[in-house]
């Protein structure tokens, strides 16, 4: 299992946008992704449970990753969050 | 000619025949299903799939009239028609509740829909419109009826309400304006006319009645106006308004990136004054020095119960983010017993504007004071922010609330929680009392901001709204003035500065007089920004 932290940078948090190109991006990997914000967790390649999080600009977003592929999907994450958010 | 009054949301003027815009119809549907689940079901499949179809088109379109960015909410459309939470929730309705496809999507549609409306996001709270336009969409793909009616000529669009697909299923070379009965500055319709550059007046009560197709409307977006056939006179007036309004917005954009300094030199900050998170970009697209005030009363009165520290938190650091390290003025709670939202009961008061009013009712509650000092500061992290207490009228007001920003600095100092070092904190001078002794006040504030609405209110005791007095109420009156003036010397003496952030700032007429006397800062609604910035560079302070 891999895990990593990130605070949220973008001004209007995770919004409909960058959780719609994370939940594609997350759906690419066979492994299971887990995020949590606010003291709730979504499947990541789940959109409405992504967007129901609401986890805004200075929260703190967990990543947990588990299976075959979960270096790479960590990988991939990492870059897309200090891209897109 | 008839006229109607709605919010402003998006300037500009134009004439134009009405488009009544009527969403595809959908069919009536019975709510069980005479049919078996499987072929429910797949009646469900087909039409997510021709309404993914659509979807890919419509994303299409939007990428060339609109750009990418604007196209992008279609692709979030179809991930969203591929949810597996989605997909489930429909599927049980079908198969254990035995409901029809139309029905089963109705009410997954509508529990997630609310989902998304009981959020305290802002942002998420809009993705409810989404979810209700992708009902919209397969419930007209199932009942088998077409799109609506094609915009096939310059018109201006009139609705009920306007859901993302409505707006970008439109011609947009053929949309002069966009007119709707419901309706926030906020919402999609409001954005999307501004991003296009064309006006839009929403939340018209009884427009929809008003209005049929064909009639000629003018809309004034700047005005928040819709004349329903006007007559000859006023055409003539709104079309030479129009050339005039066209130029001057042309004359207005070489300004956007100039520097706010007379012609001998001195600099006066031209600021925005902002009542919401997303004011902070129009001050920005109008390329304010920065945010001269922030009325903060928004959070309170548009929320259901008394907004915490956290919701709080965002906000402000959402309009400091915004604004890049431009410097933010917000000013704190300021409402009386004339305007209280509902979890906070305020008795009844016969004269509010001189009553338990601003900081006067935050000393009264001073939970809430605290709460929102503390929000304050822990955002300050986050950009350049000032604090600005209103309506203060005694030194020992200022004490007062000098003493619980200092409490809530040692709370957060205590509990670990950072926060800048370097925030100005001022007053607003808008009561006499304040601007006469301001010799004594400028010695413990970082800046004054004169409020010179209050201030002409109070010192000509001419309340504003009431028409019966409106000529006694001037702001150019020799009293007000002389108070504007001592209190501009007060500040420079004590080396502060002093701005205005009442309606006069933006009154150009009164600018000499302001710039003399010291005035270093105006802070205006965003549309002004433009043109008060022009007055400036092309005034010489030494010839005045």
């Amino acid at each position: 299992m891999k895990e990593f932290t990130y605070v949220i940078r973008d001004a209007e948090g995770l919004h409909a946008r960058p959780a719609g190109l994370l939940v594609k991006l997350a759906q690419g990997f066979s492994c299971t992704i887990q995020l949590s914000a606010n003291g709730k967790s979504a499947d990541a390649k789940r959109l409405f449970a992504v967007m129901k999080l609401a986890a805004k600009c200075g929260q703190e977003l967990r990543i947990n990753v588990e299976g075959p592929d979960e270096t790479a999907a960590a990988r991939a994450l990492e870059e897309f969050c200090a891209k897109e958010l | 000619m008839e006229i109607m009054t709605g919010i402003p949301a998006s300037s500009g003027l134009v004439t134009g025949p009405v488009f009544l815009y009527e969403r595809p119809e959908t069919a009536a549907f019975s709510t069980q299903s005479a049919r078996t689940a499987e072929q429910e079901h797949r009646r469900f499949e087909q039409a997510a799939e021709q309404a993914g179809e659509q979807l890919e088109k419509l994303y299409e379109k939007t990428v060339r009239d609109a750009g990418e960015s604007a196209a992008q909410i279609f692709h979030i459309h179809k991930m969203m028609l591929e949810d597996l939470d989605w997909l489930e929730s429909i599927s049980i309705n079908i198969y254990e509740k035995g409901y029809t496809a139309e029905y089963a999507v109705t009410c997954t549609a509508t529990e997630f829909a609310e989902m998304f409306s009981s959020l305290e996001d802002e942002v998420m709270q809009a993705r409810s419109a989404d979810v209700r336009d992708l009902c919209q969409r397969l419930l007209a793909v199932l009942s088998g009826k077409g799109a609506g009616r094609a915009l096939t000529a310059p018109a201006v669009i009139a609705a009920a309400d306007m859901l993302p697909s409505d707006t970008m299923q439109l011609e947009k070379r053929h949309v002069l304006a966009f007119v709707t009965e419901q309706g926030s500055y906020a919402s999609h319709s409001a954005i999307l006319a501004r991003t296009m550059g064309i006006p839009a007046v929403v939340g018209v009560p009884g427009l929809m009645d008003a209005l049929s197709d064909g009639r000629t409307v003018i809309v004034d977006g700047s005005r928040g106006r819709v004349i329903l056939d006007p007559d000859e006179e006023t055409l003539q007036t709104c079309e030479a308004r129009r050339t005039a309004y066209l130029k001057e917005q042309e004359d207005l954009r070489a300004f956007r990136d100039k520097e706010s300094i007379t012609r001998d030199g001195v600099r006066i900050e031209v600021c925005a004054n902002i009542g919401s998170v997303a004011d902070a970009d129009s001050a920005l697209a109008q390329g304010a020095d920065g945010v001269g005030l922030m009325r903060s009363e928004f959070l309170y009165l548009d929320a259901a119960e008394l907004p915490d520290e956290a919701a709080q938190v965002d906000a402000y650091s959402q309009v400091l983010r915004r604004m890049n390290g431009k410097r933010v003025v917000v000013r704190t709670l300021d409402i009386g017993a004339d305007k209280v939202p509902s979890y906070l009961p305020l008795p009844h008061e016969e004269n509010s504007a001189l009553g338990c009013r601003a900081i006067r009712l935050c000393f009264a509650q001073p939970d809430v004071f605290r709460t929102q000092l503390r929000a304050l500061l822990r955002a300050s992290v986050y950009g350049t922010l000032a604090i600005m207490f209103p309506m203060i009228s005694k030194l020992e007001e200022l004490h007062r609330a000098k003493a619980v920003l200092k409490q809530c600095q040692e709370e957060l100092r205590q509990e670990g929680i950072p926060f800048s070092q370097n925030i100005e904190v001022g007053m607003m001078v808008e009561v006499p009392s304040a601007a006469i002794m301001s010799d004594r006040f400028a010695a413990e504030v970082d800046f004054f901001s004169i409020g010179t609405n209050d201030l002409t209110q109070y010192t000509l005791a001419a309340d504003r709204l009431n028409e019966k007095v409106a000529a006694l109420f001037d702001y150019g009156d020799e009293a007000v003035l002389r108070l504007v003036a001592h209190t501009a010397k007060s500040a420079a003496a004590h080396g502060i500065w002093c701005g205005i952030c009442g309606e006069s700032a933006a009154k150009t007429e009164l600018l000499p007089f302001y710039a003399k006397a010291g005035i270093r800062e105006l802070s205006v609604v965003p549309g002004k920004v433009l043109e008060i910035r022009r007055a400036v560079t092309q005034l010489d302070t030494t010839a005045l």
